[in-house]
This record gives structure tokens, C-alpha cells and sequence, in this order.
């Protein structure tokens, strides 16, 4: 009786996929696409008679750009790139007898083995050798097996493409002009960015009078935009003392002329406040090395004024929940301050759209009004014109510019302290991000409401500063790392560690030894950390303890891997053939961990260290850093190999020397800057 | 494990009902006049809070210090007759 039952349900399911496998023969793809969406089959089932199963058969139809649509419909619909027929041949193998390279980076894309072999013994490779397809065999070595060092001529450019320039309110955006891009290298370009911003400071300081006036004549403060001139004039003495030459000196001149015409922009102001106008008045700074494009953050004409009106409230009702937080007793002050502003501007003016850009709440001139920071990032892009591939690599620098706005000869350090010390950018928060923010710290909250949201506001603060060490995800870290987690006593001493990597090192030194790939010293290991979890830790970390850092680093990392110069984000390349299909998922943990990211409009950072090391020395410091952070954690599928001297070495030992390189990649991740990789179609 | 308080076995001992908050463990004539004031009037409000907070101690504790300024004893107390009437009638 039951087996009865089963066979008609199985009789079903095989009439169904018959269905399927005729509408694929014949490339109708709506019909595929309207049938899989409608009826629920089980599509990874091989069928009888035909011994293949639907992708398989997809994979390898005619002509070639149908069977790259239908093959792609299935694998959106959960097709299963390693599933074996009878002779253990999986759709994998078919597109590589068949030489369809795109349906081959599709399938590996969404978690398909290439070295699984059928039940001749023979993989993907093998086949691709046997069948005489070259261009698939190219691409598993490339892509693929990346132990392939023969190609080691780079593959890749990296230009520069953009330079944008963020302070509370505004963005500038800055492209490079031709002749400032002629032919320098790698790392000669970030000297360049460097100097570009020790020139142009000057330059963007002009940009930043106008819009800090704009604010103050928001708040109606006369006499505060008086003293701004008065800095200005300050600052220009200043700048004929620094010799500068007397083109840039008169530019100021004339950026001066502009700035004290402040009835100007209060004109533009009574007229109508439409957003062209507005740009028109930085349009007149027609000075050399103005951004390209300047943003205001929030500036929207239409609801700025409910908004405005919405965080005067919040910030009142913050104002008297939060008495006893000591946290927020600086807050209060600014606050109160704030909303003051608010109101009293409120009854000058009824309506003014401006005022949205008083309203950005934490903005740094309120210690004193003197200086402005302003974070910069640079944009390159990477493009590997045999892959077809483009990538967006975002660099955020790691040391803020500082933009003086009158004459204190304030160090930086104490810049970030005031900025840290005024109102936490968290009371702004709507009860989403609230929950966003709190749940990326590992914390689930319960329904954020008015009685409920200040405890969850009290709650981010302290969770910033005392994050929750093992999230309760069941997943754990080895020992070593747990240790080094509760605790930062073993940064204080580290020579064990050091000595450690030493005796390792100086194995791998030893040109006599017989390594795996050779010795041409090519090869870097890298980490992939999820900037969601980041957040700029490299801005952050002067302002925090190493080990606060230390514990977000950590949890941030989901993939360890080696890579070689030829191709530094090869290892992207997968991510980026689903993105560009318009993937969401993939059985491929790490290849799925990116599409997320990137989904949410950031790109996943990148962090190479160790660079220029022999590919055997690449490979045992993954397995190190792989086996102190643990499998589980990670995304990685397998754990490394050991080399070596590191080969005889007890766990323990490898265990420690992981987490040594792992702190030394931080140390470089914090001084490098944040390197964010996106696919070209992201902002 | 410190024995607890006629109170909170007087609470624990049966389905709340319509109990005033000044039955609560914990809870005196003072912060019940300030938990009144607040709107809690109730002891099942109380709970609701307690409920909606997902059951955390700690986000329940700092929840009493800002609503009636109830010491660490005081919202202990309420917290944990709160949790075992919960584990009883729940």
C-alpha cells in the first residue's frame, strides 16, 4: 500500500520533469523559467531512460547562449552543480567536455567541485585535457586552481579612478585629471594621493568656509559667521607665511571675496532654497582642483523640514529620558544646545530648507567651532581585461584630513577626541537601524518602542564599548583565540609568538629545500573580512583599546586563503560571475557570504598580507591562521597544508603561530586602511 | 541560593490576576507609587514589560532604575519573582 503511494508520488514528479526536460530540448526558456516558478519539482533527481538529470542536460544543449540561459534559470532555482549520474558525471564534467566556458563559471560559481571525479577516475581537468578544450582548461587553472604559478606576468591594471572627500555634511568628489595619472605605479600611487591631499587641503579648506557659513546662517548667529571671516583672514596670513605660491594665494583672495558676501547666499536663501541654486553657489569657485561634485548628505528639499522638525523631538525626548546616563550627559549639552538653535531659528523664518544641514546633529565645530574632519577615500579600479573582470577597490586612509578652519595648531589626536566626545551618532538612529546596529553586535533585541528604545540606545553604547566576546551562533573559535579574546595579557608579551614565526621563517629561507611550486617568492596570503562587522576599524581603532579592536577583527574574518600577485582578487572572481547574473545565492559558503555583502551595498574587504613569500610558506600560514580561527567559523571548505619545519610542529604550536600572523595582520589592516572591493554596478 | 522572601512566594503562589504592582517582590509603597505614576499600575503591565524585554535580566534591571529608580536589590527582587512566575504559570 505505502509503496504504492510512493511510486505515484515519484510517477508524478518523473511526468513533470519529462515536462521539463522537453521544454529545455527545445530552449523555450519563459515556459522553463513560468514552469519551475510555478510547480515545486524536485529538479536534482536523475531521470530514468535518459540517465542525466535536467542540468545536465541544460548544461550542454545547442545553441550555446540558450544553453547558458536555461542553465542559469536552474541553478536560480537550486540546481545542484555536483549532482553524478550513474557514471558519477556531474554537470561540471558536461560543460567541460563541451567547452562551455560561461556555464562552467556559473556551475563552479555556485558551489560546483571541479576535482570531483567520476567513477572512470576522471575530473574536470582530466576531461578538459582529453577533450582537447583548451579554453576551459585555462580557466580552471587560473581561476580555479590557483597554484598555477606559469602565468605570473600580471594580469591585472589598477587605476585611479576617484578621490572622494566626506565630512559630516558634505561630500566632494574628485577626479583624477589625465596628467596626474601618467604611468606611476602601484604604490607610487598612493604616495601620490597622499601628496594630492597635503596640496589640495588648502584647496578644500576654501570648499568648506562657505558651507560651515551655511550652517551658521541657519542658526542666525551673525556674530559667529563674523568670526569665521575673521579665521579666514587669519588663516590667509598664515598661508603667505607658508610661502605658497601666488597663484593658490590669490584664489584665496578671491575665495575670500566670496565668503564674506555672506547676504549672498542669504539672498539665494529668501528666493526659494531649490537645490540647483544651491550648487550654482559652489559653481562659482571655479578654482583649480574644486571636487568634481559635491553631495549634501541631507539635503532634500521636500521633507527636510518634517524631518528637521521629527529630530528636534527625538533629540528632546532623549534630552529628558537619559538623566542618569552618564554617557549621555555630554550629549545633553549638545543637545540642548542644538534644539535651542533649532527653535530659535523655527520662529525667525517659517520655512527654510537649510535647516536640514544643521541638522546632521553630531557636527565637530561644537568644541569651539575650530576645526573640521574629514575622512578620505579613494576609489581604484581593477580590471582584468582576460577575465573580463572589473572590480571598484575603495580605500578609506586611515588617518582623517584634517581641515583647520581657524588658527589653532591642533594636533589631530586631540581633533578625534572631541568629535568622540560629542552627541553618539546612535540617538539618531530610527528603530530599524537601531535593531540593525544592536543585531550586527551579536545582540537580539526584543520590539524597539518608545518605552522600550532608550534601554536599547543605553545598551549599543555599552555594547560598543564591551562587545559580546562568542556569539551565540553555537559555533567556537579554538582555544587559543578564546584565550586571547577574554583577555590582552598576551599582547604584552609576545616573544614566544615571535620566536615562533622565526624558526618557521627562517625554514622557508632555505633555498635548498625542495618546495611545493617552487620558490619564486610570488605568492600572499589574504583574509576577506566582512565590513559590516569592520566598520572602518581602522578610523576607529586610534580612538579604542588594541584589544577591543582585536575582538572586532576577529569575528570579522570569513574566509583565509592564499593568492598570488598575478591576480590579487581572483579569489572575487566567482562572486562576480554570479553578481553579474543576478545571483542571490550560492551552495558556496564564501561565494554566498560576498553576494550578501555586496547586496547590501558595501564591498567586502580585502586584506593581503604577507606578501612576496614562497607559495609553500603562503600555504602554511592559511592553514595556521585557518586552524587557530577554526573551520566553523570560517567559510573556508577544508583546512591547509603545513611545510616544512611547521609540518612536525603539535597543534598547539601552529595553533599560536596562527595567532601571532593574525595579529600582525591587524596591525597591518589598521595601518593600511580599509580596502572595500565591490563589483563596478555598486555605489 | 538564598531563600526567598514571603512576598515573592506569596506572588509566585498563583495566577496573578488583577494584582496591583505593589504586590510584586521587591516592589514598596514608593516605587509603586512611582510605577503607578508611570502607568504601571498593574502587575501584569510589569510582566508585559518584562515579556516584551525578551526576559533580559539585565535590560529589565536598567528598565526599573529608569522608570522608578529601583536600586540593583530592589529590581532583582521583582526581576526574579517576575521569572519564576513565569516558569510556573507560563
Amino acid at each position: 500500500m505505502t509503496n504504492n503511494f510512493t511510486f505515484k508520488i515519484m510517477g508524478t514528479t518523473y511526468k513533470e520533469l519529462f515536462r521539463l526536460y522537453d521544454l529545455i530540448q527545445n530552449g523555450d526558456l519563459r515556459c522553463i523559467d513560468k514552469f519551475l516558478t510555478e510547480s515545486k519539482i524536485e529538479i536534482n533527481v536523475i531521470l530514468p531512460c535518459k540517465g542525466i538529470g535536467v542540468l545536465h542536460l541544460a548544461v550542454g544543449i545547442e545553441p550555446i547562449d540558450k544553453s547558458k540561459q536555461c542553465t542559469e534559470i536552474l541553478l536560480k532555482h537550486g540546481g545542484d552543480p555536483n549532482l553524478s549520474n550513474d557514471d558519477g558525471l556531474t554537470p561540471v564534467h558536461i560543460a567541460v567536455i563541451w567547452g562551455r566556458v560561461d556555464n562552467l563559471k556559473l556551475l563552479l560559481g555556485c558551489g560546483g567541485d571541479p576535482s570531483r571525479r567520476d567513477l572512470d577516475g576522471l575530473s574536470a581537468f582530466d576531461y578538459a585535457v582529453k577533450e582537447q578544450q583548451w579554453d576551459v582548461f585555462d580557466y580552471l587553472h587560473n581561476v580555479v586552481d590557483q597554484s598555477d604559478d606559469s602565468g605570473s606576468n600580471c594580469g591585472y591594471s589598477l587605476e585611479l579612478n576617484k578621490v572622494l572627500v566626506t565630512t559630516d555634511q558634505v561630500v566632494a568628489e574628485y577626479e583624477p585629471t589625465p596628467n596626474e595619472l601618467c604611468q606611476n605605479t602601484m604604490c607610487r600611487k598612493s604616495e601620490l594621493i597622499r601628496d594630492w591631499c597635503d596640496r589640495n587641503s588648502l584647496v578644500i579648506n576654501k570648499l568648506y568656509p562657505t558651507i560651515i557659513n551655511d550652517t551658521y546662517l541657519v542658526d542666525n548667529d551673525q556674530d559667529l559667521a563674523k568670526s569665521l571671516t575673521l579665521d579666514l583672514t587669519d588663516k590667509l596670513s598664515r598661508h603667505t607665511d607658508f610661502n605658497t605660491t601666488i597663484d593658490s594665494f590669490k584664489t584665496c583672495t578671491t575665495q575670500e571675496v566670496d565668503i564674506s558676501g555672506i547676504q549672498r547666499l542669504e539672498i539665494t536663501d529668501e528666493h526659494s532654497s531649490k537645490p540647483k541654486q544651491r550648487i550654482s553657489v559652489y559653481e562659482n569657485f571655479s578654482l583649480q582642483g574644486s571636487p568634481t561634485n559635491i553631495t549634501h548628505k541631507n539635503y532634500n528639499s521636500k521633507t527636510s523640514l518634517k524631518k528637521a522638525r521629527q529630530l528636534t523631538e527625538r533629540l528632546f525626548e532623549v534630552h529628558s529620558i537619559s538623566n542618569d546616563s552618564s554617557d549621555y550627559d555630554r550629549a545633553q549639552a549638545v543637545v540642548q544646545n542644538r534644539t535651542n538653535e533649532f527653535l530659535s531659528s523655527w520662529e525667525d523664518k517659517g520655512h527654510n530648507t537649510r535647516r536640514s544641514s544643521a541638522s546632521s546633529g553630531v557636527s565637530s565645530n561644537y568644541s569651539g567651532g575650530s576645526i573640521l574632519l574629514a575622512s578620505v577615500h579613494v576609489e581604484y579600479k581593477y580590471e582584468d581585461k582576460e577575465e573580463d573582470v572589473v572590480l571598484i577597490e575603495k580605500r578609506l586612509l586611515v588617518s582623517p584630513m584634517v581641515l583647520p578652519v581657524d588658527d589653532t595648531d591642533a594636533n589631530p589626536d586631540n581633533t578625534v577626541l572631541s568629535v568622540a566626545s560629542s552627541l553618539p551618532t546612535s540617538v539618531q538612529f530610527d528603530n530599524n537601524t537601531l535593531r540593525a546596529e544592536l543585531m550586527r553586535l551579536g545582540f537580539r533585541p526584543g520590539p524597539i518602542q518608545d518605552s522600550t528604545r532608550t534601554l536599547y540606545l543605553k545598551k549599543l553604547q555599552a555594547l560598543k564599548k564591551t562587545p559580546i566576546v562568542v556569539s551565540n551562533q553555537g559555533k567556537t573559535y579554538s582555544i587559543e583565540i578564546e584565550k586571547s579574546l577574554r583577555s590582552n595579557e598576551w599582547m604584552s608579551n609576545l616573544q614566544p609568538y615571535i620566536d615562533l614565526e622565526t624558526k618557521a621563517r627562517v625554514d622557508f629561507a632555505n633555498p635548498n629545500k625542495k618546495w611545493r611550486e617552487g620558490t619564486a617568492k610570488t605568492s600572499f596570503t589574504y583574509l576577506l573580512l566582512d565590513p559590516r562587522v569592520t566598520a572602518n576599524l581602522p578610523e576607529k581603532a586610534s580612538k579604542q583599546n588594541l584589544h577591543l579592536s582585536w575582538v572586532t577583527f576577529i569575528n570579522s574574518i570569513f574566509y583565509v586563503g592564499k593568492g598570488k600577485r598575478s591576480r590579487p582578487y581572483s579569489h572575487l572572481y566567482q562572486a562576480r560571475t554570479l553578481w553579474k547574473r543576478d545571483f542571490k545565492t550560492s551552495k558556496d559558503k564564501k561565494v554566498q557570504c560576498i553576494l550578501d555583502i555586496w547586496s547590501e551595498k558595501v564591498g567586502v574587504v580585502c586584506l593581503h598580507v604577507f606578501q612576496n613569500v614562497i607559495p609553500a610558506e603562503a600555504f602554511t600560514y592559511e592553514a595556521a591562521m585557518i586552524d587557530v580561527l577554526g573551520l566553523s567559523k570560517l567559510t573556508n571548505l577544508k583546512t591547509g597544508n603545513y611545510y616544512g619545519v611547521t609540518a612536525s610542529w603539535p597543534l598547539k604550536e601552529r595553533r599560536m603561530l596562527g595567532l601571532y600572523l593574525l595579529y600582525k595582520a591587524m596591525l597591518i589592516f589598521l595601518s593600511e586602511g580599509e580596502r572595500q572591493l565591490r563589483p563596478d554596478d555598486i555605489d | 541560593m538564598s531563600s526567598t522572601s514571603q512576598k515573592h512566594r506569596n506572588f509566585v503562589a498563583e495566577p496573578m490576576g488583577e494584582k496591583p504592582v505593589t504586590e510584586l517582590a521587591g516592589i514598596g509603597p514608593v516605587l509603586g507609587k512611582r510605577l503607578e505614576t508611570a502607568g504601571f499600575d498593574k502587575a501584569y503591565i510589569v510582566l508585559g514589560q518584562y515579556l516584551v524585554l525578551k526576559k533580559d535580566r539585565e535590560l529589565f534591571q536598567e528598565w526599573m532604575k529608569d522608570v522608578c529608580s529601583a536600586s540593583s536589590k530592589q529590581s532583582g527582587d521583582c526581576y526574579q519573582c517576575l521569572k519564576d512566575w513565569c516558569d510556573e504559570f507560563l
